[in-house]
């Protein structure tokens, strides 16, 4: 938004709606951006099981041992009832609206993304109407306009395509497809993700220091998810290092077994840093301190590591950088075979990245 | 041949700016689409214009700046605000403002006729 001297007049109230506005347009860049990209649909499905189900049923979970004794949980994870009589379906029905509609309409973000979705839904919808009117009326004219009303109605259809793939994405996204569950060896899902970016790194000159621990055990999870979380924090380690010209642009990959059974992942740049005002908000959906950025980076990924019972942090460092950490539970016994080979392996990679 | 009257679109979406201005001329008036504020602004519509179709949430300058700036030139174009979004909240003070409507997209063509008819006879 324009910050001109002639703005300087703007009213308190103006400024809220100003705000207001720019929020919108971020939510609408998005929304095209979700649009036009493949990965995104996924990242919407998992952002809206993070942040639309689980606090949902979080809540739900608390007003459920106050209210109704006969919840069960389903085999793939709905709420079923088991032997309730009308009268407690009707409240656990009730509660279920009540809890949704108290987190939903309380969430900064559920508003953000209802914007977005709202968006995507109104704009083909928009062409539609508009097309088959015009199209009507290139008809109705004397003599009727055949080759306007074809071309209107193309776009016609066209626009209704659009619309369909917004409701198959949506359908995708509410489907009842859950994360999945596995042992992940955390040193080999971050391992496929460095060389997956290595390339990427050497690029922008990069200098990558990989400590990786042995015997880490493994954690329960989403691979993918962790993946996910992973490319994402060293993306942005790398991108917050690519104005750094006067000091080597170094990235630390670290993992390691925490006191009381948990693995911690640390990816440790040299970049600019983080604002000082800015930390808590870095975690924001739709925040975002790059200029083609969507600002769903971090919100995402800390939605997928508390979704795994963990926790996402970041800190400034005591140079020059940031580091951010996340912090998962590990599974009692389930320890990755062969680490040494791991370490080897990532050894290797080290010396060749470091020249 | 009667003179038309002119009417400015301003929509950063594509779509509307390919479909509105066509039903726009079908309705019989004379119509210009721009992709941004600025390029309406640095056009020679300005003083043509006899009624704006205006986007709220534009990059750059917003449908409401629009109308401010348009405000402090003098210029008293009825304006008809038109959204995909459905934040209520700015809606009172653009009206408040002098904006004759306020459409939520999708919008019918009943609607926007209704639309068009009291932006022109403000005028």
């Amino acid at each position: 938004l324009r910050a001109t001297g002639e703005r300087a007049d703007l009213t308190v109230a103006s400024e809220r709606k100003t705000t207001r506005i720019s929020r919108l347009i971020r939510a609408k860049v998005a929304a095209r951006r979700i649009a036009n990209h493949e990965l995104a649909v996924v990242l919407y499905r998992r952002l809206f099981t993070a942040i639309f189900l689980r606090p949902f049923l979080r809540k739900l979970e608390e007003k459920k041992q106050r209210t109704v004794s006969h919840w069960q949980w389903g085999e793939e994870g709905n709420m079923d009832y088991a032997g309730a009589g009308e009268n407690d379906r009707r409240i656990a029905e009730e509660t279920t609206k009540t809890a949704g509609n108290a987190v939903l309409s309380e969430s900064p973000n559920y508003v953000e993304l209802m914007a977005a979705i709202a968006h995507e839904v109104s704009q083909p919808l928009s062409g539609i109407i508009t097309n088959a009117s015009t199209c009507l009326r290139m008809l109705a004219a004397n003599p009727p306009n055949i080759d306007g009303a074809r071309e209107t109605a193309r776009r016609t259809i066209r626009d209704g395509n659009r619309a369909s793939d917004v409701v198959t994405r949506l359908r995708a996204l509410f489907g009842k497809k859950q994360a999945t569950r596995e042992l992940v060896d955390i040193n080999e899902a971050a391992r496929e993700v460095i060389a997956l970016l290595l390339s990427e790194l050497q690029r922008d000159g990069v200098i990558l220091r990989c400590e990786l621990a042995e015997e880490l055990p493994l954690v329960t999870g989403d691979r993918i998810q962790l993946q996910l979380v992973m490319l994402n924090l060293i993306r942005n380690a790398s991108d917050s290092m690519s104005v750094v010209s006067d000091r080597p642009k170094g990235l630390v990959i670290r993992t390691e077994r925490e006191q009381g059974d948990r693995v911690r992942l640390t990816v440790q740049d040299s970049g600019v840093g983080l604002a000082q005002h800015g930390v808590d908000r870095i975690f924001e959906a739709f925040y975002t301190t790059k200029s083609d950025g969507m600002g769903m980076g971090l919100f995402l990924s800390r939605s997928i590591i508390e979704s795994h019972q963990g926790r996402l942090w970041a800190v400034s460092n005591s140079g020059p950088g940031a580091t951010f950490l996340f912090s998962v539970p590990c599974t009692p016994g389930g320890f990755a075979g062969n680490n040494s080979l791991v370490i080897q392996t990532v050894d290797a990679k080290r010396i060749e990245m470091n020249l | 041949m009667v003179l038309r009257l002119l009417v400015s679109v301003v929509d950063d979406d594509e779509s509307v700016r390919e479909s509105l201005p066509d039903l726009l001329k079908e309705l019989g008036y004379d119509v210009q689409a721009f992709s941004s504020a600025e390029k309406f602004l640095g056009s020679n519509c300005v003083e043509e214009t006899k009624c704006l179709i205006l986007d709220i949430s534009m990059p750059g300058m917003t449908g409401p700046e629009l109308q401010q700036e348009l405000k402090l030139r003098g210029r008293d174009i009825p304006i008809i605000f038109i959204t995909a979004e459905r934040d209520g909240s700015v809606r009172p003070r653009a009206l408040e403002q002098g904006a004759v409507e306020w459409l939520s997209k999708p919008f019918s063509e009943s609607a926007l006729l209704r639309a068009l008819n009291s932006a022109l006879r403000v005028k």
